[in-house]
């Protein structure tokens, strides 16, 4: 494992593109709506968006305003979601139509029946003037990678349908391919074959569903695999 | 909806592979800069990487965004 702490030895993340732009690594305090269209929008998600776009052009009650919360989903129904913060204290958020559900497992389908207590979740809500909370975005935090990097030699490919491997546990592992399934390099395209190996990029939790590859990295035929070091 | 561009700046000290979120980069050695776009609000960054024996280290990162 001494190898792996050293191949990585520094993230960070540095400066924006744009001068006059704001990013804040949370816990903080920002928020911002999401514009539905039109012909989606209920009256109260409308209401919901011209509330958030006074408080954004300044134009409203000065005492509405933006608010970032972090904690773990103990409670939550159609209507309402309760985070426990780390200091053991309770928020309640309103939800809702036009509240905004991030669950990085499940892409842009999540909604808030995919919400459960115990998850620990990020909440952006509008603060109205007698301190009620309107939850605008929920985002799960997930415990683990949605993706995960998994190496192996190849001991079967069918190009553009499925490709396996002999990971180092010695079992087998079958992907499927698709016609977005990256292969990188492009210039090591030709070495895409039985025998060599390569790092699949698929789904982290098998449960979830068919391991499909997002994309197969293929290995100098030159790299061999160097002894455990004790 | 807005966005906005920031950058991944780090160090490998052999040739790996990077996930951030659904992107996939082959890194060589040395030090690397990958821009990430950030949506308005919360976002999850899911960093990822591995080396060619099949070591993995991960980290995830919350940012918020604010145009």
């Amino acid at each position: 494992m001494k190898k792996i702490f050293a191949l990585l030895t520094l993230f960070t993340i540095v400066g924006l593109f744009f001068a006059t732009t704001q990013v804040l690594a949370s816990p903080l305090e920002t928020v911002t709506a999401k514009k539905t269209p039109a012909h989606t929008r209920t009256p109260g998600a409308m209401a919901t968006e011209r509330a958030i776009q006074r408080a954004t052009e300044g134009r409203g009650n000065p005492h509405e305003k933006r608010v970032n919360y972090k904690g773990t989903i103990s409670s939550m129904n159609a209507a309402s979601l309760t985070l426990t913060l780390e200091d053991g204290s309770f928020v309640t958020f309103g939800l809702t139509a036009d509240t905004r559900i991030k669950i990085p497992t499940l892409g842009r389908s999540a909604i808030v029946a995919d919400l459960y207590p115990g998850a620990k979740a990020s909440v952006h809500a509008l603060q109205d003037e007698v301190g009620a909370l309107t939850a605008l975005m929920v985002l799960v935090i997930p415990g683990k990678p949605t993706l995960a990097h998994r190496v192996g030699v190849v001991t079967d490919y069918q190009p553009g349908v499925s490709l396996t491997i002999q990971a180092k546990d010695g079992n087998l592992y079958t992907f499927l391919l698709t016609g977005e399934t990256k292969i990188l390099p492009a210039d090591r395209a030709d070495q895409l074959v039985v025998g060599a190996r390569v790092t699949i990029i698929a789904p982290r939790d098998v449960a979830r569903g068919t391991l499909t590859a997002s994309g197969i990295v293929i290995h100098p035929a030159s790299q061999t695999a160097v002894p455990p070091t004790s | 909806m807005d966005s906005a561009e920031i950058f991944v700046v780090g160090d490998v000290s052999i040739e790996a592979v990077l996930t951030i979120n659904e992107e996939i980069y082959l890194l060589s050695a040395g030090q690397f800069t990958l821009p990430v776009t950030l949506e308005e609000g919360p976002n999850a960054l899911e960093i990822v990487a591995s080396d060619f024996e099949g070591n993995e280290v991960y980290l995830i990162l919350t940012m918020t965004y604010q145009p």
